[in-house]
């Protein structure tokens, strides 16, 4: 049977409840208005079954993929940059906010100087050492990333990162990973990098390098064969 | 009378997750990082992709996504067990996503996304793609308030009630909303010449 419902409008108040029914997000008391009410209007029938219609074309747009790494990383850094260990407990709304300007690019280079600035100290200090250092013929590391974490001997990643990765992104990345920087950049700008567990196995840091490999800041990366000279 | 196949989708469906999430948020609310990054990768993916359909520019979502997580960390300590994680986080999203959207009428400029492979969600994406871009353009003619309770309800399956807390109304304010989209929608539609979402599954 085919009723042309065109046009016709039901104005009983289920019918307002018609797109919470579909959705299933009514209460059970109104779901038993609505469906004695849909028993006998044609209209509301019609109706929800266009609703039910648009509800399925609204969800179909599921398509676009998002990287949430980059964001995350950026509002971590935000974090750092204020200095703010720990939220502030009690404000009274979360409407008049003082949000920090968003990252211009002059600041976006201010903090590319600043990372080269701290790779040359890093060189630098590493250089100074060597010469002065009654252990100049163990290796001495100065790092980005953890100044308190150990260095393991365990298995190594070598990786390079783009030009464009803050010192603060950084950070993050590797802090999320457990990982350290041991050595570099070489020549290549190749950083080896290992795990700030010193019983990590090798194959423990697959997921890292597979979260390194999945980083579009991250230009390459590989595990550094037991044996195989690191980064220098 | 034949009998009735009409049933509600997902009346008793549990909404799990609210849990983990304030437990997530207390510990924010002490500084706990690790629990920031699990909230943050948690709702990243239903905000963009809400949030984009708004402004169609990731770069404005992504700025929305950060602010509204951001305001997170800074608020957890005031969140109050009241609410749904989820309402709240939404109704801080919401705002930041309607001062942005009145500031800018973002939402006429083009989105310029990487599209994945190889998920169309139905058996015939082209004509389910022309479909939505109909939609697209009805909604978009919508005034913002009655497509975002569109969205929050159809999109996010989002309850009457809980729209209302999102955004700061009554929960009548949110039925006329509704009603009164879904008759603009039908009549844009129809003078465009298509049924359009009225073509049944």
């Amino acid at each position: 049977m085919s009723i042309d419902l065109e046009g016709a409008r039901c104005e009983e108040e289920a019918a307002r409840l018609l797109p919470w029914y579909a959705t299933g997000r009514l209460p059970a008391a109104d779901v038993e208005r609505v469906t004695q009410h849909l028993e006998r209007c044609a209209i509301c029938r019609d109706d929800l079954a266009h609703e039910r219609a648009l509800r399925l074309l609204m969800k179909s747009d599921d398509r676009v993929e998002y990287a949430p790494q980059a964001g995350l990383a950026r509002t971590l850094a935000r974090i750092d940059e204020l200095g703010q260990d720990a939220p502030i407990p009690t404000l009274a709304s979360d409407q008049p906010l003082a949000l920090p300007a968003r990252r211009t690019g002059a600041s976006q280079w201010l903090i590319a100087a600043v990372v080269v600035q701290a790779i040359g100290l890093g060189v630098l200090g590493a250089s100074l050492l060597h010469r002065t250092s009654p252990d100049a013929a163990r290796p001495q590391y100065e790092t980005l990333s953890a100044s308190r974490a150990q260095v393991t001997p365990g298995p190594h990643i070598r990786a390079v990162f783009a030009p464009t990765m803050t010192l603060a992104d950084l950070k993050t990345m590797l802090t999320a990973e457990n990982l350290t920087i041991v050595r570099g950049p070489n020549d290549a700008g190749a950083y080896t990098l290992a795990s700030i567990d010193a019983h990590v196995a090798r194959g423990g840091l697959d997921s890292a390098i597979a979260a390194l490999r999945s980083d579009a800041r991250v230009l390459f990366v590989e595990p550094a064969i037991n044996g195989e000279p690191a980064a220098r | 009378m034949e009998k009735l196949e009409i049933q509600p989708e997902s009346l008793t469906s549990p909404r799990p997750g609210n849990d983990l999430e304030r437990e997530l948020i207390g510990r924010i609310a002490v500084g706990d990082r690790d629990a920031f990054r699990d909230l943050y990768l948690r709702y990243h993916r239903r905000l963009a992709r809400f949030l984009t359909r708004l402004t169609h520019r990731y770069e404005d979502t992504e700025e929305i996504i950060n602010d509204t997580l951001w305001i997170v960390w800074q608020r957890a300590g005031d969140f109050r067990n009241a609410s749904r994680v989820s309402t709240w986080v939404m109704g801080i999203a919401y705002r930041r996503a309607l001062k942005m959207i009145r500031r800018a009428a973002t939402h006429e400029r083009a989105m310029t996304l990487e599209i994945a492979e190889g998920e169309a969600a139905v058996a015939d994406p082209v004509q389910v793609t022309e479909q939505r871009q109909v939609l697209e353009r009805a909604l978009a003619q919508l005034p913002i308030e009655q497509r975002l309770v569109l969205e929050f309800t159809y999109y996010m399956d989002y309850s009457c009630e809980e729209i209302a807390e999102i955004m700061e109304c009554p929960v009548n304010t949110v039925k006329t909303r509704m009603f009164n989209a879904r008759r603009k929608l039908r009549t844009i539609l129809a003078e465009s010449g298509t049924t359009g979402a009225g073509e049944g599954p």
